[in-house]
């Protein structure tokens, strides 16, 4: 009213002007708002649907604003006359982006009878299948009222038979007051709290049964009791009954299955694995995770019925959390050990003849199923994320029905100790356990590795001498690719010193009779051979090398008075010296029996020399020749040559 | 270049003609008459100086030494000649050359009174064509040279001649496949000389020359060489009258390359 009063003031006042301004300012945002609606119609996908679409639509900020009507479908005449066909209709409202107003969606998987007849100018065709109908409301994005779920069978074109039905009543995605989900064959009823928490009796009635078949009784979102009539036996199963401890709300979905199975006494399990109600509630889960999975695309608001139930509620501190991740750790180690040594073809054979390894392995196998399978069970749970939902006490109960056991003896006997005391920080002790048990465990395969590794050894050597043999083969067969009338006999002679030397550390090796210090010669001598081949190789290629050296140090001179090309050999006092001094040098050091660690350098050194030898062709070596003019020592000419000689002999 | 090639040749050959035709007319002398041989020794250095990549520098320096009563080949000397010239290379089968020549000749009659030492101008120009059969080589070698000589005597004028020379010559590799350094070969040579010019009646047929050596490849720039050469021709004065000569020859054959690196290599295959 004062406003009016000042406005009053303000034309009294003449200032109508400033009015006007003001005006213009309060209007804009209508003039923002009131953009224009395109619309868009054409070929459309969402998932895995592929149809047409038909939307309104604003565009801001280069983005499209969904607006307005939205309809998306897909049919096709020809599929459904030849042989089936999949079709689909969404069709609903959107408000500056998000869901709002009355929303349907149909899913049809239809095949015809193939004949048609004619009905008011239309061809009509029957049709046989199966039909998904989903009714409802969205409100900004979240279901509200109503919401209807139907899967019926149709033949020539009628409703046969409805497998599934489904009505929630949402206020803005929470479920209310009542809702009933059937099939065929039984019906559940239940409700709710205004804030969405099972509340109440939730019954299921069943063809089979006359009285209720099976009821779960809430109480503000706690499932107090699981009540079951089966032919007319009655059980009642007690759930969560007097919770002393915080609860906290979630939602009724596999989780809370898994944290109910938790809490059942191993008889009662099935009870709940095969209830109905469960069964129900899971199909209808599916049916709306459906509907979600094409609404996740353009609704940011998940499409669920989202029905709440409160558990008791153990939130891990810290410490607990620290020690579950070490206690994961350890058992993972265990388990790796236990499996190597379980899955040990040698051990299992020793194990027949061996008493003590028998009973070293029995313990690991006590150990896998007593400790080992149980801390991986509560690491499932984490996993699982329940494992703050059931009290310390059920978490050991559940895996160690007899307490959290605890290994002592490890030494002499393997025992497994089981300890009936509860003990205050649950996770603490169990990562203890987990460590002592990897300690064990590294224990034993200590022991079990001395017992096999004798055998091992020998096998490993039997395995090196075949090495060494077909090394020592190999050195014949370079040899004899060798012995060719081209060649000089140096070179022959030295690979015959190679194989000379070759065979007598092998004879060396034979005359061995301890088994670990044959295995340690063996291992040297595979290494030694592959250098004495890889030697055999170097001097194979030598006088290829040489060639290619000849060749490379030739010049082609015109000589007039032959009136020919002549070659003439260029920097000779460096061929000479690779020629005269530092082959034959390399040579008498193989000869000279080289040492298996030498030959490395060895052969690296020859390939270094004639790698600087085609270098120095085109190199500027005027001093160096001169330095050579009376140089007759190999180690100073390779050095002048700037090979990296061998180290050992520059000593 | 053929052309006139087979023009000198044809020439030869009519010059070649009355020589035996001399022989049948001239009446008076029934016989030709044969000089006892002189023994010589020559010691000839032969130099092919590469300039460019088609163009070489001819260098030769020839020590001729003669016999004297006492000593026999190496007696005294009679000729120390210098010829030089630029050649061409054609191909690898085909150079030529033209120059000059100083030749300095010794009066070697020990009796004469004349100049002891009188010089000799030549301009000459050569033809040499090499032929590759199996592992040897050959060779054809046209000389033409056109000389102004005179004789000792104070105050003699100059003779104006010219040389027709031709060569063949084979060499032929002896411990090696090719020519190629360290391959001794042996080369077996003859040469016919003619000549014509006013001074020159009835004895045209101024020298044949036959001669074998033996030779060493050091390198492709440096060989050497060793033979013994029989030569017999007419006197310029007397036709009837024959000269002969035992000749041990000894050579020297270089041919430096002082062109830089660079330049050296594509020449040496010339247009392969």
């Amino acid at each position: 009213m004062n406003y009016f009063y000042r406005s009053d003031y303000f034309m009294s006042h003449n200032n109508l002007l400033y009015i006007w301004i003001i005006g213009i300012f309060l209007n804009i945002p209508l003039v923002t708002f009131s953009q224009e609606k395109d619309t868009f119609t054409g070929k459309y996908k969402i998932g895995k649907y592929i149809g047409e679409a038909n939307y309104t639509y604003t565009f801001t900020e280069n983005d499209t604003i969904l607006d307005g009507m939205f309809q998306f479908q897909s049919s096709n005449l020809q599929a459904l006359l030849e042989k089936k066909d999949t079709s689909f209709l969404i069709k609903g409202n959107f408000e500056n982006n998000l869901p709002n107003g009355s929303w349907t969606f149909r899913f049809n998987s239809f095949q015809s009878n193939k004949k048609s007849k004619l009905e008011d100018y239309q061809y009509v065709v029957n049709v046989s299948g199966k039909q998904r109908v989903v009714n409802g409301e969205f409100i900004e994005g979240y279901p509200n009222g109503t919401w209807s779920y139907v899967v019926q069978e149709i033949i020539d074109s009628k409703v046969d038979k409805v497998t599934f039905k489904s009505s929630i009543e949402f206020e803005k995605g929470i479920p209310q007051k009542s809702f009933r989900i059937e099939d065929q064959d039984q019906e559940l009823v239940g409700r709710f709290l205004r804030n969405g928490l099972a509340h109440d009796r939730w019954t299921l009635y069943s063809d089979q049964e006359v009285d209720e078949a099976e009821a779960w009784n809430f109480n503000e979102g706690v499932l107090e009791r699981i009540r079951i009539n089966k032919r007319g036996n009655s059980s009642e199963i007690i759930i969560f009954n007097d919770i002393q401890s915080q609860t906290k709300t979630i939602t009724l979905d596999k989780r809370y299955l898994d944290i109910l199975k938790l809490k059942l006494k191993p008889k009662e399990t099935p009870e709940i694995t095969n209830s109905s109600i469960l069964m129900l509630l899971d199909q209808n889960d599916r049916y709306y995770k459906s509907i979600d999975t094409i609404l996740s695309d353009i609704n940011p608001v998940t499409f669920a019925p989202k029905f709440q139930v409160r558990v008791p509620y153990f939130p891990l501190n810290i410490s607990e959390k620290k020690s579950i991740d070490s206690l994961e750790f350890w058992n993972q180690k265990s388990k790796k050990i236990s499996a190597d040594l379980q899955q040990d073809t040698q051990l299992a054979i020793l194990k027949l003849s061996d008493k003590k390894v028998r009973l070293l392995l029995d313990s690991v196998d006590a150990i896998s199923e007593k400790i080992l399978d149980p801390i991986q069970k509560i690491s499932a749970y984490k996993n699982d994320s329940i494992l703050s939902f059931i009290s310390r006490k059920e978490i050991v109960d559940k895996v160690w029905l007899e307490g959290i056991p605890t290994i002592s003896g490890l030494k002499t006997e393997p025992k497994i100790n089981i300890s009936t005391q509860n003990k205050s920080n649950v996770f603490f002790e169990i990562e203890k356990l987990s460590k002592e048990t990897l300690e064990y465990l590294v224990a034993i395969q200590k022991e079990l590795d001395k017992k096999v590794s004798k055998q091992r050894r020998e096998q490993k050597a039997i395995e090196l001498e075949k090495k060494m043999i077909s090394q020592l083969e190999y050195l014949a067969v370079v040899e004899k690719s060798f012995q060719k009338d081209t060649v000089p006999e140096i070179y022959v002679k030295t690979l015959g010193t190679i194989k000379e030397n070759a065979q007598k550390k092998l004879n060396k090796y034979a005359a061995l009779s301890d088994v670990d210090q044959k295995l340690e010669y063996a291992k040297e001598l595979v290494v030694c051979f592959d250098a004495l081949d890889n030697i055999g190789e170097t001097i194979i290629k030598l006088p290829e090398q040489q060639n290619e050296i000849k060749e490379k140090y030739q010049d082609a001179v015109w000589n007039p008075f032959t009136a020919t090309v002549m070659n003439e050999i260029v920097k000779k006092r460096i061929t000479q010296a690779y020629e005269q001094i530092l082959i034959p040098y390399f040579l008498q050091m193989v000869e000279q029996e080289i040492s298996c660690d030498d030959s490395i350098i060895w052969i690296q050194t020859v390939y270094n020399t004639h790698q600087r030898m085609l270098e120095m062709r085109e190199e500027n070596t005027r001093k160096l020749e001169r330095k050579l003019r009376r140089e007759k020592d190999p180690l100073v000419i390779l050095q002048l040559f700037q090979v990296s000689p061998n180290n050992k002999e520059q000593e | 270049m053929i052309k006139n090639l087979c023009t000198y040749l044809v020439f030869m050959l009519l010059w070649m003609y009355p020589i035996t035709d001399i022989q049948a007319q001239d009446e008076p002398a029934t016989e030709s008459e044969f000089k006892d041989p002189v023994t010589k020794l020559w010691i000839n250095t032969y130099g092919n100086i590469r300039i460019a990549k088609r163009f070489f520098w001819v260098a030769q320096t020839h020590f001729r030494f003669e016999e004297t009563e006492e000593t026999p080949f190496v007696g005294q000397v009679a000729q120390i000649y210098n010829r030089h010239a630029i050649g061409y290379i054609y191909s690898k089968k085909f150079n030529f050359s033209l120059g000059g020549v100083l030749r300095l000749n010794f009066n070697t009659d020990p009796s004469s009174p004349d100049r002891n030492l009188v010089p000799e101008w030549r301009i000459w120009h050569q033809y040499m064509f090499a032929m590759p059969l199996s592992n040897m080589m050959f060779y054809h070698r046209i000389r033409i040279e056109h000389r102004w000589t005179q004789d000792f005597a104070e105050g003699s004028k100059y003779d104006f001649r010219n040389r027709w020379r031709y060569m063949f010559k084979a060499k032929i590799p002896l411990n090696s496949a090719t020519l190629a350094p360290k391959t001794f070969y042996v080369s077996p040579e003859a040469e016919l000389i003619m000549q014509s010019g006013k001074p020159v009646v009835g004895s045209p047929f101024e020298d044949l020359r036959l001669h074998a050596s033996f030779g060493y490849i050091l390198t492709p720039r440096m060989t050497v060489a060793a033979g013994i050469m029989y030569s017999q021709g007419q006197t310029l004065s007397d036709g009837t009258v024959f000269k002969q000569n035992w000749t041990a020859r000894l050579h020297l054959y270089f041919s430096p390359d002082f062109r830089k690196v660079k330049n050296k290599l594509p020449a040496i295959h010339l247009d392969d």
